[in-house]
This record gives C-alpha cells, sequence and structure tokens, in this order.
C-alpha cells in the first residue's frame, strides 16, 4: 500500500461568495503517512478537509480520494473523520454508539478494539452526557476509526483532551500508520504536528507556502535561536543589538536569527558576557510565524506594486 | 435488502428509540397529553357516541405530537451539533436514518392507541369489532408519515432553538382547525374549506369512517388529501437533506 496516492488535489479553488479561500492547491498524499496541517485561523484548513471529506463542493479544480471522487459512497466506505463539530445521542453509551456506527461499515473494527485503541474502556457504559470535554473527544475519535478506514481526517483532535488521553491518541496514530493507513490532521498545537506528521503543510491565506518534513521545515529557514542569561531590560538589549527582535522573560534573553556568530560576534564587543549561552535549530513554532510572516509580506507588497502600477497606468 | 443494510437499519431505529424513550421529559407529556385530554373530554364529559368520536380524533392528535417533535426538534438539534455531519460522512444511506426516527414515532404510534383505545374500553365502554380495531391502528400507523415529513422539513430548515416553538405553533393549531377537537361544522365556512389542506383532517375524516361516522365525501378524496400534504413535503426534505453539508 505504501507509496500509492490515497489523495490527489490539482488546482483546488474555493470561494464563499466573494471570498476567496483556497487559492490553487495542488498536492497528493501516499498511503501509510502522517500528514500535518497547520495555519492560523481562517487559513483555510477545515475548508479543505470539508472539500476531502466532500462536505463541500470545490468551485475550481478536483479532488480524488482513493481512487473515488471525494464524498462518493466508495470513498465514504474507506474514510474516517473526526470533525470540529460532531454530537452524538446524549443518552446513548459509549459502547452503544459505536455499535450504531459500526453498523454503517461492512468490515468495520472491533468495537472492543476501537475501545482500547481510544482509551474509553473503563467508560463503555456511560452515556455520552456524562462524559467529560476530553473523553467525549476521545469517543469522536474512536467514531473516526470504527470503519477501519484506509484514509483519517483528524480535525483538532486533541483539543480538550488531557496529556494522557493524547499521548494514547497520538500512539493510535502512530499504529494506523504502521499499518499503511494514511491520517491527514489539522492542529493548533506545534509539537502534536512535529510529534506526528511526516510531511507537513503550511496553509496562509489559502495557499500552501511551504511543504515539507518537520525536520527539513526548520532547517530550509536556517533560522536559530540563540538565548543566553542577561539582567538587562529588554529595551536595553534593543538598544546593544539592534538588528534582532529581543525578548527577556525571567532573566532570560531569546531572539530568533539566520546568522547566530554575527550576533554574538556584536554581543561580545558590546561586552556582554552571555552566559548559558544556548544556539538551537529555530522551534517549529517560530519557523512556522516566521513563514506565514514571510507569505503576508510578499502578499502586502505585491497587493502595493499591483495597486502602484494601476495607479501609474490611470495617470498616463 | 442487504443483511448489511437490514442489520444497520435494526441498529439505527433501536438506537434512536432508545434515545428518545430515555428522554422521559419527551416521552411522558407526548404520552400524557392525548391520554389526559380523551379521558376528561372523551371520558368524564363523553357519552358512547362522543367517546368514539373523540377516541379516534385523539389518536390521530396523539401521533402527530412524537412525529413532529421527534423530526421537527430532534433532527435541527442534531443537524446543528454535527450528528448529521457525522452520520452523513459514513456509508450510511439517508433513508436509514429517517427510518429509523419514523420507526421511534411508530412506536409512539402504537403506544398512543394501546393506550387511549384501553381507556376508551375500559372506562367508556366503547365496542367496536376486531377489524375495526385493526383499521384504526393501521390508520395511527399510517397516519404517523406525513407528520414525520412535515416535522422533517421543519427539521431541516429552522435552527433548534426555533424548532421546538415553531412546531408547537403548528401542532395545535392544526388539530384545531383539522376538527379533532371540534367538529370542523362548527367553523366558519372559510375555516371548514382550510381543513381540506391539513392531513390530520383527512386523516380524521378517513378513521371515522370506520365507526361511520365522517362527514360523508368518498374516502380516496380522504386519502387524496394525505398524499398531496405528504409526498411534497417528503421531495421538499430530500431536497434539503441533499444539499445540506
Amino acid at each position: 500500500m505504501t507509496n500509492l496516492t490515497v489523495v490527489s488535489v490539482k488546482n483546488l479553488h474555493h470561494s464563499y461568495g466573494e471570498k476567496s479561500v483556497l487559492k490553487g492547491l495542488d498536492f497528493s498524499l501516499q498511503a501509510g503517512r502522517v500528514y500535518g496541517f497547520l495555519g492560523a485561523n481562517g487559513a483555510g484548513k477545515t475548508t479543505l478537509i470539508n472539500l476531502l471529506l466532500g462536505r463541500l463542493k470545490a468551485s475550481q479544480g478536483s479532488i480524488e480520494v482513493l481512487g473515488n471522487k471525494a464524498g462518493s459512497a466508495a470513498a465514504k466506505a474507506k474514510v474516517g473523520a473526526m470533525l470540529q463539530i460532531g454530537s452524538l445521542p446524549a443518552n446513548l453509551t459509549v459502547i452503544e454508539q459505536l455499535n450504531l456506527f459500526a453498523s454503517y461499515y461492512k468490515s468495520p473494527m472491533s468495537v472492543s478494539k476501537a475501545l482500547r485503541l481510544s482509551d474509553l474502556n473503563a467508560h463503555e457504559n456511560t452515556q455520552f452526557s456524562k462524559l467529560s470535554g476530553g473523553l467525549k473527544q476521545r469517543l469522536l475519535f474512536a467514531i473516526a476509526i470504527i470503519g477501519d478506514p484506509q484514509l483519517v481526517f483528524l480535525d483538532e483532535p486533541s483539543l480538550a483532551m488531557d496529556v494522557n488521553a493524547r499521548q494514547q491518541m497520538w500512539q493510535t496514530i502512530r499504529q494506523l500508520k504502521a499499518q499503511g493507513k494514511t491520517v491527514v490532521l489539522t492542529t493548533h498545537y506545534m509539537e502534536e504536528a512535529e510529534a506526528l506528521s511526516d510531511e507537513l503543510f503550511i496553509l496562509h491565506k489559502g495557499k500552501i507556502v511551504a511543504q515539507s518534513s518537520p525536520s527539513e521545515l526548520s532547517h530550509s529557514m536556517q533560522m536559530s535561536e540563540v538565548s543566553f542569561a542577561s539582567d538587562l531590560s529588554e529595551e536595553a538589549i534593543t538598544a546593544l543589538l539592534p538588528d534582532w527582535q529581543w525578548q527577556v522573560v525571567a532573566g532570560k534573553a531569546t531572539t530568533q536569527c539566520k546568522a547566530p556568530s554575527m550576533l554574538l560576534k556584536q554581543a561580545f564587543a558590546q561586552g556582554l558576557s552571555c552566559d548559558l549561552l544556548s544556539v538551537k535549530p529555530s522551534s517549529l513554532e517560530q519557523t512556522f510565524i516566521s513563514l506565514t510572516e514571510t507569505a503576508e509580506h510578499e502578499d502586502t507588497t505585491s497587493a502595493n506594486s499591483t495597486s502602484d502600477k494601476s495607479a501609474k497606468e490611470q495617470a498616463a | 435488502m442487504s443483511s448489511l443494510t437490514l442489520h444497520s437499519l435494526k441498529q439505527e431505529a433501536w438506537c434512536d428509540t432508545k434515545s428518545v424513550f430515555r428522554s422521559l421529559g419527551f416521552v411522558i407529556p407526548a404520552l400524557a397529553f392525548p391520554c389526559a385530554f380523551y379521558l376528561f373530554f372523551g371520558v368524564a364529559m363523553g357519552n358512547e357516541k362522543t367517546s368514539s368520536y373523540l377516541l379516534i380524533n385523539y389518536i390521530i392528535f396523539g401521533v402527530m405530537g412524537p412525529a413532529l417533535f421527534n423530526f421537527g426538534v430532534n433532527v435541527a438539534t442534531e443537524r446543528e451539533q454535527g450528528l448529521l455531519a457525522l452520520k452523513q460522512l459514513s456509508p450510511m444511506p439517508a433513508s436509514q436514518y429517517l427510518m429509523g426516527k419514523t420507526f421511534t414515532a411508530l412506536v409512539f404510534s402504537t403506544l398512543i392507541f394501546v393506550l387511549l383505545s384501553s381507556f376508551a374500553v375500559v372506562f367508556a365502554n366503547v365496542s367496536m369489532s376486531f377489524l375495526q380495531w385493526l383499521q384504526l391502528y393501521a390508520l395511527a400507523l399510517f397516519g404517523t408519515l406525513p407528520f414525520c415529513m412535515l416535522g422533517l422539513v421543519m427539521g431541516l430548515s429552522f435552527s433548534a432553538k426555533a424548532a421546538p416553538a415553531l412546531v408547537n405553533l403548528i401542532y395545535l393549531p392544526i388539530s384545531m382547525l383539522s376538527g379533532l377537537w371540534i367538529p370542523i361544522t362548527m367553523f366558519p365556512e372559510v375555516m371548514q374549506w382550510f381543513a381540506w389542506a391539513l392531513p390530520s383532517y383527512h386523516l380524521s375524516q378517513l378513521g371515522l369512517s370506520i365507526v361511520e361516522m365522517h362527514q360523508g365525501f368518498t374516502l380516496s378524496w380522504h386519502l387524496l388529501g394525505v398524499a398531496l400534504f405528504t409526498l411534497p413535503c417528503g421531495f421538499i426534505a430530500t431536497k434539503k437533506y441533499n444539499s445540506m453539508k
């Protein structure tokens, strides 16, 4: 199953009325891998998931899911999903809900396995209304995998989950991957995306601005995080080293830079002792911020140049 | 029907029924309302003739409520909370979800028929042949369907907050204007004509024909009246369900 294309997206555009939400996406997803989609609120992640699930019809472009049209009966039989919305009948127990959803599929996972994988064994006879927020999320996750799908969409799956439940879910996602299944994950938790994803897509205003493995993504930005102990205030350090943006928290000064050696040379020249010095590659979170800021800057520059050009044309 | 579909359909119907019957706040009023009305107007204040007349009308009134509310209010809530979206993502056909809900409404119709008939026999000495009871039960089941369809249209059209108020706004006036509480012959002529547009009036007439108390119009007109209400509702509901993502 590995190297088999499970999702193929070509020139995908989507608009809500006048508002363009996705702007020409092209990508494919392979079997047996975990894909993370990152983006700020409104970047288009949920719209993309809804299009891949066939809940929305694309304004333009094509989507193929497991060789079928997105949302077709054949695709539905092989796809599982955990959406941001999703409530279940309040008065039915965990096991009743799982039995119900399992009955929709030809070859579902056994209910006992789904309970185990979502760590819900102790709650199988509890009604949905009596579950905590985290347990409800776990049940929705169990429902997403009960059909034993080849492709699983998880839209913000670990929201409201405690640390143990999140770790359990991560383990299950890794197991699904090991079985050759593909997982598409959207999340705001960078550590989750980094820990689970083989490949990350960073969406910004409806465009893919980066697509790579988490480590490659961090390296591609060639950014480093430099920090050292300091008694100085943020303003004082900025005055001494004005080419970088500094943050001082609890006596620790931190900045992101492309050339740490140059920064350190200047710091020593300014007489800073730089005790407890640390230089490491930027975190995924910092990479994400840098990438989206760059994309935002390019958008603004492009918009400005377009408006300048049209103003000149009008003047001419 | 494949064994998978049958198994899935049984699960759907059983789960919906269990879920609804565990909500006592829904079950008790749905059953108590028609029973209390019948015991008061049909038994305590009635005679042998009015007891039979009101038995039929209160059975129609009784089956309307759970069908309208289980579809109108519960579908609106399930749609808004995302349950419908989860079900639409599965390979389960839409018809199965609706059949599950219809089964619940039919269980309520059966309970209402049994309760009201028992009161009629025990307290009001209403007497009918076995065939007449059977016809009345069949009518109670058949009469559930137009209201399932109307409830479905409402559930797919209105928000979970608006649906209960709107269902109440429709349920009680329809009951009155159909002559379920007072014979429509006591209404002004314009209102009598209005009753012809309501399925509950036609169902009431079909029921009353079993005990030969109907107004005397041909039964096929009443069947046509029910069909002309149910089919467009079914068409609108299908359109709405399919366009809803």
